[in-house]
C-alpha cells in the first residue's frame, strides 16, 4: 500500500492552498499594508494611520455614493441576470427557433473590449447617436434617452455581464431535471406557472449564488461608473476612490483602504455565497443514470421567444458592432448621417494593418490570456473540486480563490508589481508578471465554473472510482477531469476572452519587451483615435471570435457542450 | 469472513438533535453469506455500509475482512477506500458517461494494479457474460436501459474478484417486473460466484427472499439480526414486526408475569383475553403489543386452542390467490389473509382464530 | 480653412530652412557616445503616444546612434511615477528616462532624479528647462476651447473668457476630468491669475452654474466629442489637436481665449538608472534642434526655441496669441489650491 496514495486526499488541498495562498496573500497582504501605511513622496512608508479609513469614510457625500453604488450594482446585477437568465433558459430548456443567435451573440461579444462596448453604447444613445437622432427626426422635443444617468449605467453594465449569466446559468438549466417540470406539466400547469412555480424556485439557489457573484463584480466595476456615470457627476465608491490615484503623487492609500473594506464585505456575502453554492447541490446534477434533458413546449410562445433572441442579438450584438464599423470607418467622429457615408474610408482599417507593433502586441496577448487560462483552470479544477466537495480545507481555498473579485484592477496590479519586484526571479519587467496578475485576477472565475461544474456530477461517479481501487488523483485523471471537461473548456475560454479585454493591470504592469494589445487599446483610446481603435477592436474581436469559435467546433466534435456543462 | 464491531459512526446535527448514523453495530458474515440491513430510510443501514466500503470514517469500532483490519479506531487503522478489495454497486448505478460499458468494467482491473492488456479484455468479457451483457462492452454507457446499467454496475463491481460485495440498494430504480427479475438473477449470481455480500434494502420482501441473514435497523441500532423465517415469524419487537411485514399489532397489558419462551395471557385494550408466546419474560401489566400475521389468522373455524375473537367484516379484496379481510374487532382494525374459496359479504358479524404460538407479545413501542 | 493651409505652408518652409542648418548633437561627445554605446541600450517610460511620437523619437535615435536599443514602455504619469518609486523601493530600478508634466515633482522629492544639465537645451528659456538639470521640457502645450464649427459660428465663437458665461452654453461645454494643468486646474489658475483672487472666484462660480461636463478621458477624446457634435464647446483641449483635426476635414477650430494656457511635457533621467550614460545621451538627442524636429515632424510642438512647429501658428511667437506658461514652480505652489476649486465647485 502506498503512503503516498493515502495522504492524496489530505496533501491535495494542502499543496492547492500553498500555491492559492501563495498567489493571493501577498498582494492582499501589501492592501492591508498600505491601508494603515503613512508614506512620503517616495512611497516609502514613515508611519502607521487609520487616516485612509477615515478619509474613505467621512468623505463628503459618502452617503449618496454609497447609495449610487448599491443601486448601480443591484440594477445592473438584476439587468444581466434577467436578460441572461432568460436567454439562457430559452436556450438550454425551451424549443424556441434561432436559440444559436443567443450564443453567437455571447461569444462575440465576450471578445470586445470593455472600452469599445462602452464607446458604442455611449455612441447609439448619446445627444448625437441614432437613438436620439430618430427621435429628433420624428418629432420629439429634446432627448429621448440620457445615457449619461444612472439608467444608462446600469443599462451597459448589465449587458456587458449578461454573457456570464448567460453561460453560468445556462449550466444549471442544462442539468436541471425535467422531470420536476414534465410532472407539473401533467399536474395541469400551464408553461408560465410551471417555470414560476417548479424551474425558477430549483434553479434559485444558483440564480441567488450567481447574482451574489455579479453584484460583488459590479461593486468593484469601474470602466462603466467612470465613463457613463462621471460626465453626469453620479459618483460610485470605485470612482470616488480612483480619484485620489490620478492625483500626482497618486495617493494609494484610500484605494488601498477601499480594496481592504471591499475584501472584508466580500469576505461575509462569501460566506453566504458557500451556503446558496452548497445548496444548489440538491437540485441538479448528472448522475450515472441515462440523463436527457427534455425542452419545453413552448406552442405558439416559440415565436415571441424567437423574437426574443433577435432583438437580444439586435441590441447586444448588431447595434454595438454597427456603430463601431461605422466609427472605424470614419476619419473623425460623427454621428450617423447622409454626409458621413461620403466621408467613408479605410484609412483607420490600413494604420491598424500597418501599425508594425500590433501584431507582436496580439501574439502576446493571446499568449499570456492562454497561459492564464491554463494555470487558472488546472489550478481551479483542484480547488473547486475540493470546495465542492467540502472537503476539509475547501472553504478556504474557495475564500481563498475568491478574494481577488474585489480588488479593483488598478490595485491589485500596484500589489502585485510591488510584491514581484522583491521576488528575486526574473518576472518583474517580463510578460510573467503580467500572466500572474492575470491568474490572481480571473481566478473567481475559473473557479466558478469548476465549482459549478463538480457540483454537477453525483458524487457516487466518484466512490465507485475509489471502490474499484482508484485513488484520489487516479479519480480526479480518469473520473473527475474527463466529466468536467466541459466545464473546463467554457471556463478556459471565458477567462481566455476577458484577459485579454483588461487594460487597467496591463497598461501598469507592462513594460519595455513585454507589451499586450491592451496597451495599444489603451494608447488609441486616451489619444482619442476614436476611429483606429473601433477598427483595431473590430480585428481583435474577429480574432476572439475566431478562436472561440474554433473551441465550440472542436468541442462539440468531441460530442461535449462548451458552453457551461 | 467480515467482522464489524461496535461500528460508531454518528452525524452532528445542527437543526435539532436526533442525528443520523449508526451507533454500536455488531455483526459477523460468514463466507458467501447474503447479509442484508434492512431498515426505513435514515435507520444507518447505508452509513454502516459506506464505512465498510470505506467511503465513511467511522467514529469508533472495528472493521475486519478476511483476517484483514479495515479499520480501528483504538488502533488509529484506517484503511483507505481503494486499498479495500471491494465492489460496489451504487443506488444510482454510477456508470461513467465518458466511458464505454467495456472501460467502465475494464476500470478496477486498470488502476492500482499490472494487467496485461488480454488478460483484462478476457476478464471483463467473463463478467459482461455473467450478467448477460456478453455483446454490449463497445457501446456508449449512456445508451443503456435501466437494468442494463445496473447489470454494467454489477459487472464492474465483481470483476477484480473482490471478497466483498456491497449493494447500495440497487433495485431501487428499477420498475417492479425488472426489479423481480434481478433479484432472482442478483441471488443467482451471488450464489455462483460464492461471494460474501452486504445489501442495502428498505423493502422487506427483498430483503426475506434474497438473504441469509437480515440484520433490522432502527435509528442507528440494529435491533434484529436474524435469518429471514425469525425475523418475520419471531420479530424481536413491536417495530421489527410492523416493518418486516403488514402484521396486526394489538394493544394489551400482561394479565401475569411470564417467563421468556412461554406461552402467557394477555388482556387486550379491548377486554378480550387471549393466549400468547412472550420471547421475552414480562413481569404483570408490561404494555405489550401482540403481533399476529394476517396469514395465522383464519375466518370462523374456531378449534380448541386457538384465541378467538369477534368481530365485523369490513371490507373484502380479492387478491387472486387469497383474500383480504379487514375485520373490526372493538376499535381495532384486523388485517385477515385467507384462502379464496372462503367469501363473506362485508357487513358480516365474523370470529376470528389464531394459535397461541402465532401470536407474539412484543414489549409496547414508546 | 485658409488659416491653417497658410499655417502649413509656412512651417513647410520653416523645416526646409532648418534642415539645411548643419546638424549635430552639441553634449554628445565621443566619451559619452562610447560609454552609451558599451550599455547598449536605454529604457523610456514614457507617456506620450507610441506610434505618434515615442517610436519616431526612438527610431530616430537607434538610427543616428546605431547599437543603442531604445526600449520604450508608456503608461500614464501616475502609472510612471508608481513604478519607478516601486523599482527603486524595491532596488531594482529598470527605467533610465522617464517623462510626463508632472511626473518629476514627487519622484524628485523621493531623490529618484538625476540632476543632469542637457547641454543641448542650453539655448532653452528658464521656464522649459530646471537650473539644477532635474528636468528638460520635451514638448510644449497649449490649452484654449475648441469649438464646432458647423454649430459654432461668427459671433457666436467665444473670444473671451466672458463669453463663456452665457446662458445659451449652459451644459454646452465639457472638458477632461485630467486633474492635472492640462485640465480645469489648469483652467483655474489662469482664470486667477487673470483676474485676480476675487473676482476670478466670482467668474469661476458663475461658470460652474454653467454645468460644464466632466469627460472621464483625455482632452482629444473631449475634442471628439466636440467634432462628434454633442458639444459646441470643448475647454482645455490642445490647440495643436484641433488643427490635426480640422486638417483632416472635422468641422473643429480653437477658439483664442488669450492667454492660451502653457505647460510642458519634462523628461529627466532616473537617479541610479542601469544605464545613466545612454539616459544622458538620449536626453541630449532629444533636447537638440535635431531630436526636437522629430518631435515637430510627429505634429508635437516641440519645446526647442529655435525649432518651430510644423503648424507654425500653434506657438504664440509665430501664432501671435498670447499663453500663460505654467511653470513647475507654480504649479507646485498652485496645484492643490486649484485641484480643491474644481472639487468643490465642478464636481
Amino acid at each position: 500500500m502506498s503512503l503516498a496514495a493515502v495522504n492524496a486526499r489530505r496533501v491535495l488541498p494542502l499543496v492547492t492552498g500553498l500555491l492559492l495562498a501563495a498567489l493571493m496573500l501577498p498582494p492582499l497582504a501589501m492592501l492591508v499594508h498600505g491601508s494603515f501605511a503613512q508614506t512620503n513622496a517616495a512611497g516609502a512608508v514613515t508611519g502607521w494611520t487609520l487616516h485612509h479609513f477615515r478619509a474613505l469614510l467621512t468623505a463628503p457625500g459618502v452617503g449618496t455614493t454609497l447609495w449610487n453604488s448599491l443601486v448601480f450594482s443591484a440594477g445592473s446585477t438584476v439587468l444581466s441576470l434577467a436578460v441572461g437568465g432568460l436567454l439562457a433558459w430559452l436556450v438550454e430548456r425551451t424549443n424556441a427557433p434561432l436559440r444559436f443567435l443567443a450564443t453567437l451573440s455571447t461569444i462575440i461579444s465576450m471578445g470586445t473590449p470593455y472600452v469599445l462596448h462602452v464607446v458604442a453604447w455611449l455612441f447609439l444613445l448619446g445627444p448625437v447617436g441614432p437613438a436620439n437622432g430618430l427621435w429628433q427626426a420624428a418629432g420629439g422635443a429634446g432627448k429621448l434617452i440620457e445615457v449619461q444617468s444612472m439608467g444608462g449605467m446600469i443599462l451597459i453594465e448589465g449587458f456587458l455581464w449578461s454573457p456570464l449569466v448567460f453561460l453560468l446559468l445556462g449550466a444549471t438549466f442544462r442539468a436541471a431535471n425535467a422531470d420536476m417540470e414534465e410532472a407539473a406539466r401533467t399536474s395541469g400547469a400551464s408553461v408560465p406557472a410551471t417555470i414560476w412555480r417548479i424551474s425558477l424556485p430549483l434553479a434559485m439557489p444558483a440564480i441567488l449564488a450567481l447574482a451574489l457573484f455579479v453584484f460583488i463584480r459590479a461593486i468593484g466595476a469601474f470602466e462603466v461608473p467612470a465613463l457613463v456615470g462621471i460626465p453626469s457627476r453620479i459618483y460610485v465608491l470605485t470612482t470616488t476612490v480612483f480619484e485620489s490615484m490620478k492625483t500626482m503623487p497618486p495617493d494609494l492609500g484610500q484605494a488601498s483602504a477601499f480594496a481592504v473594506v471591499m475584501v472584508a464585505i466580500v469576505a461575509v456575502l462569501l460566506h453566504f455565497y458557500g451556503r446558496l453554492s452548497a445548496n444548489a447541490e440538491k437540485y441538479h446534477s448528472v448522475t450515472g443514470k441515462g440523463f436527457r434533458p427534455r425542452p419545453f413546449d413552448l406552442g405558439a410562445w416559440r415565436w415571441a421567444a424567437g423574437a426574443l433572441i433577435v432583438a437580444n442579438f439586435i441590441i447586444v450584438l448588431l447595434l454595438p458592432m454597427i456603430a463601431l464599423v461605422w466609427m472605424a470607418l470614419q476619419r473623425f467622429p460623427r454621428g450617423f448621417s447622409m454626409a458621413g457615408l461620403k466621408t467613408l474610408t479605410l484609412s483607420n482599417f490600413n494604420a491598424v494593418i500597418e501599425a508594425p507593433n500590433y501584431l507582436d502586441l496580439a501574439f502576446n496577448s493571446l499568449l499570456v490570456a492562454a497561459g492564464a487560462a491554463s494555470a487558472i483552470m488546472a489550478l481551479a479544477a483542484f480547488a473547486g473540486w475540493i470546495a465542492a466537495r467540502n472537503a476539509p480545507g475547501g472553504r478556504v481555498l474557495d475564500q481563498l480563490s475568491t478574494l481577488s473579485l474585489v480588488f479593483p484592477g488598478i490595485v491589485l496590479g500596484v500589489a502585485v508589481m510591488e510584491v514581484y519586484l522583491r521576488v528575486p526571479l526574473p518576472i518583474y519587467g517580463t510578460l510573467w508578471i503580467i500572466l500572474i496578475a492575470y491568474i490572481i485576477r480571473f481566478m473567481p472565475f475559473g473557479m466558478r465554473y469548476v465549482y459549478a461544474g463538480v457540483l454537477q456530477l453525483h458524487r457516487e461517479l466518484e466512490e465507485a472510482a475509489a471502490v474499484a481501487g482508484a485513488g484520489t488523483l487516479t479519480i480526479l485523471r480518469r473520473i473527475v477531469a474527463p466529466l468536467l471537461r466541459p466545464a473546463m473548456v467554457a471556463g478556459w475560454l471565458f477567462i481566455f476572452l476577458i484577459a485579454n479585454k483588461e487594460l487597467a493591470i496591463a497598461v501598469l504592469l507592462a513594460s519595455p519587451g513585454a507589451q499586450v494589445a491592451a496597451v495599444a487599446v489603451f494608447d488609441l483610446w486616451v489619444n482619442g483615435q476614436g476611429g483606429e481603435l473601433a477598427a483595431f477592436g473590430l480585428l481583435w474581436t474577429l480574432l476572439m471570435t475566431v478562436v472561440a469559435v474554433l473551441f465550440f467546433w472542436q468541442s462539440r466534435r468531441g460530442g461535449a457542450d462548451i458552453w457551461g456543462n | 469472513m467480515l467482522t464489524v464491531e461496535r461500528l460508531t459512526r454518528i452525524f452532528a446535527n445542527r437543526y435539532d438533535t436526533v442525528a443520523g448514523g449508526v451507533r454500536e453495530a455488531d455483526f459477523a458474515l460468514a463466507q458467501g453469506q447474503f447479509f442484508t440491513l434492512l431498515g426505513p430510510s435514515g435507520c444507518g443501514k447505508t452509513t454502516t455500509l459506506r464505512c465498510i466500503a470505506g467511503l465513511e470514517k467511522p467514529d469508533a469500532g472495528r472493521i475486519v475482512l478476511a483476517g484483514r483490519p479495515l479499520f480501528d479506531g483504538a488502533a488509529g487503522l484506517l484503511v483507505p477506500v481503494h486499498q479495500r478489495g471491494i465492489g460496489m454497486v451504487f443506488q444510482s448505478y454510477a456508470i461513467w458517461p465518458h466511458m464505454t460499458v467495456f472501460e467502465n468494467v475494464a476500470f478496477p482491473l486498470r488502476v492500482g494494479r499490472r494487467m496485461a492488456r488480454e488478460e483484462i479484455a478476457r476478464q471483463v468479457d467473463r463478467a459482461l457474460a455473467t450478467v448477460g451483457l456478453g455483446a454490449y462492452g463497445p457501446r456508449p454507457a449512456t445508451r443503456l436501459s435501466g437494468g442494463q446499467q445496473q447489470r454494467v454496475a454489477l459487472a464492474r463491481a465483481i470483476v477484480h474478484e473482490p471478497k466483498l460485495l456491497l449493494l447500495d440498494e440497487p433495485l431501487s430504480n428499477l420498475d417492479a417486473a425488472l426489479r423481480e427479475e434481478m433479484r432472482i438473477e442478483l441471488r443467482r449470481l451471488q450464489r455462483e460466484i460464492g461471494i460474501t455480500t452486504v445489501y442495502v434494502t428498505h423493502d422487506q420482501s427483498e430483503a426475506l427472499a434474497m438473504s441469509d441473514l437480515i440484520a433490522v435497523m432502527d435509528r442507528g441500532r440494529i435491533v434484529q439480526l436474524d435469518a429471514p423465517r425469525a425475523i418475520y415469524f419471531t420479530p424481536a419487537s413491536a417495530f421489527v414486526a410492523r416493518f418486516i411485514g403488514a402484521a396486526n399489532l394489538l394493544a394489551g397489558v400482561a394479565a401475569a408475569a411470564v417467563a421468556a419462551g412461554t406461552l402467557g395471557a394477555v388482556r387486550l385494550d379491548g377486554g378480550a383475553v387471549i393466549q400468547a408466546l412472550f420471547p421475552a419474560a414480562a413481569p404483570a401489566g408490561t404494555r405489550l403489543s401482540v403481533a399476529v400475521r394476517p396469514e395465522s389468522i383464519t375466518l370462523g373455524t374456531p378449534d380448541g386452542t386457538a384465541n378467538r375473537l369477534d368481530g365485523t367484516l369490513a371490507d373484502v379484496s380479492f387478491l387472486g390467490a387469497t383474500l383480504r379481510c379487514d375485520v373490526a374487532v372493538g376499535a381495532e382494525m384486523l388485517r385477515v389473509a385467507t384462502t379464496a374459496d372462503v367469501a363473506p359479504a362485508p357487513g358480516a358479524a365474523v370470529r376470528l382464530a389464531f394459535a397461541p404460538q402465532a401470536a407474539i407479545a412484543l414489549r409496547a413501542e414508546g | 480653412m485658409g488659416f491653417a493651409r497658410r499655417a502649413i505652408l509656412h512651417a513647410a518652409m520653416l523645416i526646409t530652412a532648418f534642415a539645411a542648418s548643419p546638424a549635430h548633437a552639441a553634449g554628445a561627445d565621443a566619451a559619452l557616445i562610447e560609454a552609451a554605446r558599451r550599455e547598449g541600450q536605454v529604457v523610456w517610460y514614457s507617456t506620450l503616444i507610441v506610434n505618434q511620437i515615442t517610436r519616431p523619437l526612438a527610431l530616430a535615435f537607434e538610427k543616428k546612434y546605431p547599437g543603442i536599443k531604445v526600449q520604450y514602455s508608456r503608461a500614464t504619469s501616475t502609472d510612471v511615477a508608481l513604478k519607478i518609486a516601486s523599482e527603486a523601493r524595491a532596488g531594482r530600478i529598470q527605467a533610465d528616462v522617464f517623462d510626463g508634466s508632472n511626473t518629476v515633482f514627487p519622484l524628485g522629492d523621493a531623490g529618484l532624479v538625476e540632476t543632469y544639465l542637457v547641454e543641448a537645451a542650453s539655448a532653452y528659456p528658464p521656464e522649459l528647462r530646471d537650473a539644477k538639470g532635474t528636468w528638460t521640457a520635451l514638448n510644449v502645450y497649449f490649452m484654449t476651447a475648441g469649438y464646432n464649427t458647423d454649430l459654432v459660428k461668427g459671433a457666436d465663437i467665444p473670444k473671451t473668457f466672458d463669453d463663456l458665461l452665457d446662458p445659451k452654453w449652459a451644459g454646452k461645454m465639457a472638458w477632461t476630468t485630467d486633474p492635472t494643468v492640462n485640465g480645469a486646474p489648469g483652467f483655474i489658475q489662469n482664470i486667477l491669475a487673470l483676474k485676480g483672487e476675487a473676482a476670478g472666484m466670482a467668474y469661476l462660480k458663475a461658470l460652474a452654474g454653467q454645468k460644464v461636463v466632466n469627460i472621464p478621458a483625455s482632452q482629444r477624446v473631449v475634442l471628439d466629442k466636440v467634432i462628434a457634435g454633442e458639444f459646441p464647446l470643448g475647454l482645455m483641449i490642445f490647440n495643436h489637436h484641433a488643427t490635426i483635426s480640422a486638417e483632416q476635414g472635422a468641422p473643429v477650430a480653437w477658439a483664442r481665449l488669450e492667454p492660451l494656457v502653457s505647460n510642458a511635457n519634462l523628461i529627466s533621467a532616473v537617479k541610479g538608472a542601469p544605464h545613466p550614460n545612454a539616459a544622458r545621451l538620449f536626453l541630449e538627442y532629444v533636447l537638440s534642434v535635431e531630436g526636437q524636429k522629430e518631435v515637430a515632424k510627429s505634429l508635437y510642438l516641440p519645446a526647442h526655441p529655435r525649432v518651430q512647429a510644423q503648424v507654425a501658428g500653434l506657438k504664440p511667437e509665430a501664432g501671435g496669441f498670447k499663453a500663460r506658461i505654467v511653470t513647475p514652480d507654480m504649479l507646485r505652489a498652485g496645484e492643490k489650491g486649484w485641484t480643491a476649486i474644481y472639487q468643490d465647485l465642478f464636481r
